[in-house]
């Protein structure tokens, strides 16, 4: 026979209490989704995978028994760089799998079911995609600081590479989370997210004869990714100063506030059947 | 009388040319070229570091009775040791520079900026020509020792590439264990 | 249009019982496409009562219960829950308790961090939210698997978390949807026990959305038949049964020593219950009356079979009509919606 108290909700159990205020909800849904991708080792094997890969180009670099100046510093923009792509791709992974992975799992319709805010929910499930970009950069460091202790670049890398990838890896949150609240499937998700960070990465990858006409320099300076990615260029081995180039920083800026906007707007129509999406 | 005056100068123009000729040859770094633009380094040794920045300057002076126009300036760059490999455009980004009229007797300073990329016997100097002139006429060497290059052993970075991953591998590892523990 | 009332809860304190309705809804009406899921339903259930919600598939129930705890907006139509009105859909959620149909479950979750988590989604703080995972974990038998993964538990074990995890909020309307599918007998036994003391001990409102009829009948006070999106019955469980359905069964009571041979008349005449056979009772005889005539007059028809083939009736009884004859009748014909 049940003990007829146990049942009762003892006192200071919410039962008639107001909803959770979003900041609130926003922190809990951040706080469960870090230790999800980081306790679970989803996120450390992530990060073993892309370790081992700055590692053989490190390694690589190395065995380039005498490099001159020029090249320690084109290294480390290499490995800038590298880190900012694998980050980047990281990123738009996870939060393109934020919402079209949970109705897949069939574990939205609980989240659903609370009080917390759509756009709270949202909002938490990015901070936890953005945390991969900051495990990302600073497991980069150490490899940083090796390559370019010696030709004075390891400043200016650690500190350009920490604003351009911040501001990429929200351009990219915002990304992947618009994607995954309208779609249909998680495959269609992850496979859009990819397309559309492809896009981003390849007017930066286009021959130096492309870029010298107008055409190539404004898709440049108008690409988030090829934009970031020239000034860490032109920082690290150009050796121009933080704020030589501030001026490419503008459109990744821009994309780094309005896109997580945009999603968190999004969000707010968050539901059990995705409305209108691809 | 006239006889003498004609034997006089014809003796004196070439002892005057040839006087000029040594007063210019014995200055380092300078020569002089038909419409006689003379071009002259400020410094002619220097030792560097790789990766440090340094800056010269040339001065182009008319020593001709006409004004010229139209010459340009260009900074060569090479090493004089076959083994070191020298790409200009890594070492100077601006290395020709239009000079502007220069009136007889006239003179225009150039400067400029070179980093020191590798290490190695690395010889700069400044050549002038037109698109109209016959000869191209340079200064002298500036000769410049880039010492204290950084050799990469493979062995060094063993520790980073090994260990870097591998602490990443541990932090795995608990996850893992935390997923048993909890089974 | 449907209308239930139901009683009082029987227990929970007087400050918890509503006057409101803990559930009210006009005309709530939900189509996908050219397929109306619910067409103008109405519904009013008093708190504390349990109301067996029951439609063969594709009737509407899930499309229902998703409507009233606001994860899915009506196409047309109002409700409240709690006296708070639809448009207030953060608010009724804090107040609603919803076991999902089909609820997936995080793999990489232990079963106390989940039930912390969205305890805290309904606003307790840390140390409150760990205290209630604690004690639903202990109302619903799984204390010792507190720390165990989800992924390794067992389908009654994980339904009753999702019980569990209904109960986070200490609501006032409980929603089960189908929370026995799937389990043993023991699993749905205890799952129903679960039921029925979160109505009598918490004084909750529960809806339970099910197939299987005996679990309506023994669990719930009230319950509605959905069918195409259509109320079409409603009322208590006896109610219901008696007005969709007449008695369509009897028992008779003869001598032991006859009863193989009563059979025998009765089974000749088409007229025993379906797995009546020699060996059911040593005196009684369960007769399935046929629904084409008055039930008085086939149980007369069968008592004269009896008499004239020498077998005395020492006594007849008609049973009221079943749950389970009821839905089949009000659903019959109309094939699964």
């Amino acid at each position: 026979m049940a003990d007829l108290d146990a049942l009762a909700p003892p006192s200071g159990t919410p039962t008639t209490s107001a909803p959770p205020t979003g900041t609130a909800s926003a922190w809990a849904v951040a706080e469960q989704e870090l230790r999800d991708l980081w306790l679970s080792g989803r996120g450390a094997a992530m990060m073993l995978a892309y370790t081992v890969l700055l590692s053989v180009i490190t390694y690589l670099v190395a065995t380039n028994q005498e490099l001159n100046f020029l090249e320690q510093r084109e290294a480390v923009s290499l490995t800038l760089q590298l880190a900012v792509a694998v980050g980047g791709l990281l990123v738009v992974l996870v939060a393109a799998d934020a919402v079209s992975g949970e109705r897949e799992r069939g574990t939205l319709e609980t989240l659903l079911l609370t009080p917390a805010p759509r756009r709270s929910i949202i909002a938490g499930k990015g901070v936890a995609a953005v945390s991969l970009w900051l495990g990302a950069f600073v497991l980069a460091v150490p490899y940083l600081w090796w390559i370019g202790r010696d030709v004075g670049t390891f400043g200016v890398a650690v500190v350009g590479g920490l604003v351009v990838g911040t501001l990429l890896a929200l351009a990219l949150t915002g990304i992947g989370l618009l994607i995954t609240t309208f779609s249909q499937s998680n495959g269609l998700s992850l496979a859009l997210s990819f397309v559309v960070l492809l896009a981003l990465y390849a007017p930066h990858q286009m021959p130096a004869e492309a870029t010298r006409g107008w055409a190539g320099e404004l898709v440049q300076r108008l690409d988030p990714f090829s934009a970031g990615l020239l000034y860490l260029e032109r920082l690290t081995v150009n050796d121009h100063s933080l704020t030589q180039d501030a001026a490419l920083l503008v459109v990744p800026a821009l994309c780094a506030v309005v896109l997580p906007a945009l999603a968190l707007l999004a969000g707010g129509r968050l539901s059990l059947v995705p409305r209108g999406g691809a | 009388m006239r006889a003498l005056a004609r034997i006089g100068v014809a003796c004196a123009l070439p002892l005057a040319l040839l006087t000029t000729y040594h007063a210019e040859a014995a200055q380092p770094g300078s020569a002089v070229v038909a419409g006689g633009l003379v071009v002259a380094l400020d410094q002619h040794d220097l030792a560097a570091s790789p990766g440090e920045k340094i800056t010269f300057r040339s001065t182009i002076r008319n020593t001709g009775d006409r004004p010229v126009d139209g010459y340009v300036a260009h900074l060569n760059i090479l090493s004089t040791d076959k083994s070191v490999y020298v790409d200009p455009e890594d070492w100077s980004p601006r290395r020709t520079q239009f000079l502007d009229e220069i009136p007889p007797g006239g003179s225009t300073a150039l400067s400029w900026d070179v980093r020191a990329v590798t290490s190695g016997p690395i010889l700069l100097f400044v050549s002038v020509t037109s698109p109209t002139a016959r000869e191209v006429t340079s200064s002298g060497p500036l000769n410049m020792t880039v010492g204290g290059q950084r050799i990469v052993h493979a062995g060094a970075v063993m520790p980073l590439v090994l260990w870097v991953p591998a602490g990443v591998l541990v932090l795995l590892g608990a996850t893992s264990a935390r997923k048993r523990r909890h089974r | 249009m449907g209308v239930i009332e139901g009683s009082a809860g029987l227990t929970g304190s007087p400050s918890r019982v509503s006057p409101a309705p803990a559930i009210e809804a006009h005309a709530l009406r939900k189509s996908y496409r050219d397929m109306v899921a619910v067409s103008s339903v109405d519904l009013t259930v008093a708190p504390g009562t349990v109301l067996g919600l029951l439609g063969p598939n594709g009737a509407g129930k899930t499309t229902l219960i998703r409507m009233l705890c606001t994860l899915l907006e009506p196409d047309s139509g109002s409700f409240q829950i709690a006296g708070l009105p639809h448009t207030a859909a953060r608010r009724i959620r804090q107040r609603v308790g919803v076991l999902p149909e089909s609820p997936g479950y995080p793999r990489a979750q232990t079963c106390r961090e989940w039930l912390t988590y969205h305890a805290r989604l309904y606003g307790a703080t840390r140390p409150e939210a760990l205290a209630t995972a604690m004690r639903l974990l202990g109302e619903v038998g799984l204390t010792d698997r507190a720390g165990s993964l989800i992924a390794g538990l067992s389908r009654g074990m994980r339904q009753r978390l999702g019980i569990a995890r209904s109960l986070v909020n200490s609501p006032s309307v409980v929603f089960l949807d189908e929370p026995t599918l799937g389990l043993d007998p023991l699993g749905q036994q205890q799952v129903l026990d679960l039921v029925t003391r979160i109505a009598r001990d918490r004084g909750a409102t529960v809806v339970l959305s099910t197939h299987v009829l005996g679990e309506v009948e023994r669990v719930c006070d009230h319950v509605v038949i959905l069918n195409r999106g259509h109320v079409v019955a409603d009322g208590t469980v006896a109610e219901v049964a008696q007005r969709a359905a007449a008695p369509r069964r009897a028992v008779v009571q003869v001598p032991p020593h006859l009863h193989s041979r009563a059979v025998d008349v009765l089974a000749a005449q088409h007229l025993v219950a379906d797995g009546a056979g020699r060996t059911d009772g040593r005196d009684r005889v369960e007769l399935r009356l046929p629904g084409d005539e008055p039930p008085e007059t086939s149980s007369t028809a069968a008592l004269r079979c009896l008499l004239d083939a020498g077998v005395p009736v020492l006594g007849l009884s008609l049973e009221g009509g079943r749950l389970s004859d009821a839905f089949l009748a009000v659903t019959q014909g109309e094939g699964d919606g």
